[in-house]
This record gives structure tokens, C-alpha cells and sequence, in this order.
């Protein structure tokens, strides 16, 4: 036979015999464990930030940017604008007809 | 080609790019076999050794997918699987490679395989793993010179040498034994 033949012969089938099975095991435990880990980083991130950021006065900055927003002519009639597009897009206004 | 030109390997394929593990796991099942049988062939016939390495090319595969780019996702796995060869080898220096079992009683082809198959795959064991991907990606496997050195990681001329010096040492050790057998 000649050798060119020879080695061009395919390999002999490897069975299966769990082996795919195994392997998206293992990948389904790898993905797990990734989101436990990153579920502990968040926690800790979390954690670290509560305690060195001033939240108290993070809130209350927040607080005053919403009540001022919220009293604001320019605010309302922008989002009374915004509604009535929106209604306007839906084709909730059929007055015209 | 060195892959089967099948529209639901590439389907498959986009969708693991997407984070799709049942799409992995259908490119799993359809690789296998080819995948373990070239591990097998690198490391002379110790399958467990291939099976281990064949689940780490699988895994490393997994989590780089996203870098996966052109059409030929059995060479890229041939690639992953190569580089993870190679630093098994490196990690086993002291004992040498060379030194695995020869043909494991567990080997699959062994149980049935043809006289000539044997000693196809004993003369292979004795080339350098170099030489026995180059000659199993470029016949058995079927892939262009162009497509084996860039799994092998090699110039496509030092490619051909490892592929010419290989056959010739192949036809040489078979002619040898051939002529014991003979006398």
C-alpha cells in the first residue's frame, strides 16, 4: 500500500461514551462558579462602597435634584410633550377623522 | 476541506458565539471523536491522557469563543488542542513525553484495528510529535498545508519539511518491518 494511502486513511472513530456529556458538565460548573464569584465581587463592592461613601449626603443631594425637577414648569411641560408624542405615535388621537 | 461543510455545524458555531451552550454541546458531540483521535495519535495511544486534554481544548474553547473568527472551527479546536499538547509536554520535560506508554490496553483502536493500522500507528509513535500532527493533520484529517501550519503555529515551509522528513522516516520504518516480517 503505499504510504501516501496509508496515512491518508481517516482515523478510527472515537465513541462518545459520556465524554460530550462530561464536558458540558464541566462547563455548566465553570459558568457557576463565574457567577458566584462575580455575585461575591458585587456583594463586596457593595459593602466597601456603603461604608467609605457618604451616602447620607448622596441622598440628600439626590432628594433636592428630584423635589426641584419636580416643581419645575420647563420639567412638566417637557414631559407633557414627551406623552403626548408618545400618545401621538400610538395613534391614541383619532380626532382628525 | 477539513471540516464537513455542514450548515448546522456553522449555525451552530454563530450561536456559541453568543453564549449558546447547547450550541457548544452540539459542536462538541459533532468533534469529538476527530479531536480525541488526533490527541490520540499525539500522545502514542494514551487515552486517557488524550481525554484529559481533549476536555481542557473543549473548555479553553468554551471560554474564548468570542475570539473564534474564520470558517474552520475544527482547526481552530486543532490549534487550542496543539498549544495545550505542547505544555503538557513541557510540564512532563523531566520524564520526556516520549516516554508515555506506547499503545495503552485501553486504546479504542487497538481493539480493532487492522495489522496495517497497528503499524501505521507504531511507526507514528516513534516520529517526533512535530512530524505526527503535520503528517495527521495533512492526510487523516484532511487539511490544506496552509490550514495545518496555522494550527501548528508554523511557516507553512517548515510545515512541508516536518511533513517530508516524517513520511520518508514512516516509509522507512514500515519498509523495515515489512522485511522482518518477511524473513
Amino acid at each position: 500500500m503505499n504510504i501516501d494511502d496509508l496515512l491518508s486513511e481517516p482515523l478510527a472513530p472515537v465513541a462518545d461514551n459520556g465524554f460530550s456529556a462530561q464536558v458540558m458538565t464541566q462547563i455548566r460548573r465553570q459558568e457557576q462558579r463565574q457567577l458566584i464569584l462575580l455575585g461575591i465581587t458585587a456583594a463586596f463592592v457593595a459593602t466597601v462602597a456603603c461604608l467609605l461613601l457618604p451616602v447620607t449626603a448622596l441622598t440628600e443631594l439626590l432628594n433636592g435634584i428630584v423635589i426641584t425637577l419636580a416643581t419645575s414648569l420647563e420639567v412638566g411641560v417637557a414631559a407633557v410633550v414627551i406623552l403626548a408624542t408618545w400618545l401621538f405615535d400610538r395613534q391614541f388621537f383619532h380626532f382628525w377623522n | 476541506m477539513c471540516e464537513p461543510d455542514s450548515p448546522t455545524l456553522h449555525a451552530a458555531a454563530a450561536l456559541a458565539i453568543k453564549g449558546d451552550a447547547a450550541a457548544f454541546g452540539h459542536l462538541v458531540r459533532a468533534h469529538q471523536s476527530r479531536l480525541r483521535g488526533f490527541l490520540l495519535r499525539l500522545t502514542k495511544g494514551n487515552a486517557a491522557l488524550a481525554d484529559d486534554l481533549a476536555q481542557e481544548t473543549f473548555l479553553e474553547a468554551f471560554k474564548k469563543i468570542a475570539q473564534y473568527a474564520d470558517g474552520n472551527f475544527f482547526g481552530w479546536l486543532c490549534a487550542i488542542a496543539w498549544s495545550r499538547f505542547l505544555m503538557e509536554a513541557r510540564k512532563r520535560r523531566l520524564e520526556n513525553l516520549d516516554d508515555l506508554p506506547e499503545m495503552a490496553e485501553d486504546v479504542p483502536e487497538a481493539e480493532n484495528a487492522s495489522l496495517i493500522r497497528h503499524d501505521l500507528e507504531s511507526a507514528m509513535a516513534s516520529l517526533h510529535p512535530m512530524q505526527r500532527a503535520a503528517l495527521t493533520l495533512c492526510f487523516a484529517l484532511g487539511f490544506s498545508n496552509e490550514e495545518a501550519a496555522a494550527a501548528l503555529n508554523i511557516p507553512l515551509g517548515t510545515l512541508k519539511s516536518h511533513v517530508n522528513r516524517g513520511r520518508a522516516k514512516l516509509a522507512l520504518l514500515l519498509t523495515d518491518w515489512r522485511k522482518v516480517a518477511v524473513s
